[in-house]
């Protein structure tokens, strides 16, 4: 796989917190179109990587490309304005209502009119509740409201951090039809970090198992077979398989 | 850049942090005004009244930049901010500028307002340049104010721990600020050397300044001035700095 057919790739990266790395050494290739489930047990670095590939961190060592650009390039900025990001809670205030805070969203990405708001509000179910202080939104509101604000500005790579948290089983549904209909219509790739193997074999076609800060296995979905929580179990030395 | 003081100007103006730190300022003005105008046993002067507010100016300035700034971490937008910024300093200018116009915009208001309500209730002793000289004194003391609290809050990069450092520097410097004032005071007749520090010492901290200008006697403005000037342009240069290294959550 070449480079330009990997929307992210990383290499060796490394984030140290004090002396415990969160990540230690992770490469990994995310294909450009393809929907990637990023899995792992709590703490195994996830959130991380995705902090570090939005700019809010800097990696202790090792690197990452994003779209081809380099990760100390002066142009990953420019590759960053391609990507959305819902890093572990939704990034809204809560003072502002749901249109209030989309708005911000177009304000930051220097778009002019704010023609999408009222589609955005659909596709996220908040159209009624688009007046509403995102404080007295439910937890599913808002979260769907986080994924709607990843996709201000028609981003290329969507990287959701368990971006299920807190959703109705109605609210899942639904947000797995736009992320397929994203994918499959406007070839968006999406990273999908989440717990919930059913779920998420529903529409990754590749997945990369992290532990301790590395990457155990990549692998395509038909590599998984027909049990993707066995497979992962078996991969990392869960129930039944230590 | 611009983009970023466009997202921080629009929440100025929909949130709820500067109308709360505005009506702060407004009642606190209210109290004073009746308080120096209920005094009955001597008759007030207009330049004793018209900055009197700013004694609290300092406290209030705090709470409103650290819950202001303090809200992008969070409530976690800073995270959408940094992901598109050019620089990262873009986004901690941005809100710095934000903070510095709504803290000079309260200021003038307050102090335009006292001025225009007192005149009609106290002796009027206030001539048109020493009021504009003070004034800009004080639009310079407050957008200190709020680089110096805005720096802080970025650094600590989490609203609780932003409203303790901010409210307690803000009440170390209101006490520090009555030493040096006190010392000052006494020290009319004092040597030289000790008037000249404890005078810088008060010129720096923008508190003192307030003082001074409640109290409508400035002993060195230009020296207030360019103590300033030094919190305005090194500030934000170092909070940019410092900031560029913060791991952000």
């Amino acid at each position: 796989m070449s480079i330009n057919d990997c929307v992210l790739q990383t290499e060796a990266l490394t984030k140290v917190y004090g002396h415990s790395p969160a990540l230690n050494g992770l490469t990994m290739r995310v294909p450009r179109g393809s929907v990637y489930g990023f899995v792992g047990k709590n703490g195994a670095g996830k959130t991380t990587l995705f902090r570090l590939i939005c700019g809010l961190q800097r990696p202790s060592s090792g690197g990452f490309s994003l779209f081809g650009i380099p990760h100390d390039s002066a142009r990953i900025v420019d590759a960053r304005r391609h990507i959305g990001a819902l890093v572990e809670s939704p990034a809204i205030y809560r003072d502002l209502t749901a249109e209030e805070n989309l708005r911000q969203q177009y304000r930051i990405l220097g778009l002019d009119g704010f023609d999408g708001i009222d589609a955005l509000l659909r596709l996220a179910g908040l159209q009624a509740a688009g007046g509403k202080k995102a404080r007295h939104l439910s937890l599913g509101m808002r979260q769907r409201l986080g994924v709607a604000m990843t996709l201000v500005g028609n981003p290329d790579f969507l990287m959701l951090d368990e971006p299920g948290n807190g959703l109705d089983p109605q609210g899942v549904a639904e947000l797995r039809q736009w992320l397929i209909r994203l994918n499959g219509e406007r070839g968006v790739t999406l990273l999908i970090s989440s717990h919930n193997l059913h779920e998420l074999s529903r529409l990754a076609t590749h997945y990369g198992v992290i532990d301790g800060g590395r990457m155990v296995r990549e692998f395509s979905a038909g590599e998984a077979g027909g049990d993707l929580e066995d497979y992962y179990l078996s991969l990392v030395g869960g129930v039944g398989h230590a | 850049m611009l983009r970023l003081l466009r997202a921080d100007f629009g929440r100025l103006k929909r949130g709820a942090a500067l109308p709360l730190f505005l009506l702060g300022m407004l009642l606190v003005a209210a109290a004073m005004m009746v308080m120096q105008a209920t005094a009955m046993d001597y008759t007030v002067p207009l330049s004793r009244v018209v900055f009197l507010p700013l004694s609290f100016y300092g406290i209030a300035a705090a709470a409103f930049v650290s819950v202001f700034a303090g809200t992008d971490f969070s409530d976690g937008f800073i995270r959408n901010k940094l992901i598109v910024a050019r620089r990262r300093r873009d986004a901690a200018l941005s809100l710095i500028a934000a903070c510095c116009a709504a803290c000079m915009g309260v200021y003038a208001l307050i102090a335009l307002l006292t001025l225009g309500i007192g005149g009609a209730f106290f002796e009027n002793d206030v001539t048109a340049t020493a009021f504009l000289g003070y004034f800009l004194l004080g639009l310079g003391m407050s957008a200190s104010v709020a680089c110096l609290f805005c720096s802080v809050a970025l650094l600590c990069a989490d609203r609780v721990r932003a409203v303790l450092w901010c409210m307690g520097a803000a009440f170390a410097m209101l006490f520090l600020c009555l030493h040096t004032h006190q010392t000052m005071v006494h020290a009319e007749a004092a040597d030289g050397l000790r008037r000249g520090i404890y005078g810088a010492l008060h010129d720096l901290n923008p508190c003192g300044q307030a003082a001074q200008l409640s109290a409508w006697h400035v002993w060195n403005p230009l020296r207030a001035a360019l103590c300033d000037l030094v919190w305005i342009a090194g500030l934000p240069a170092l909070s940019c700095v410092l900031f560029e290294r913060k791991d952000i959550r």
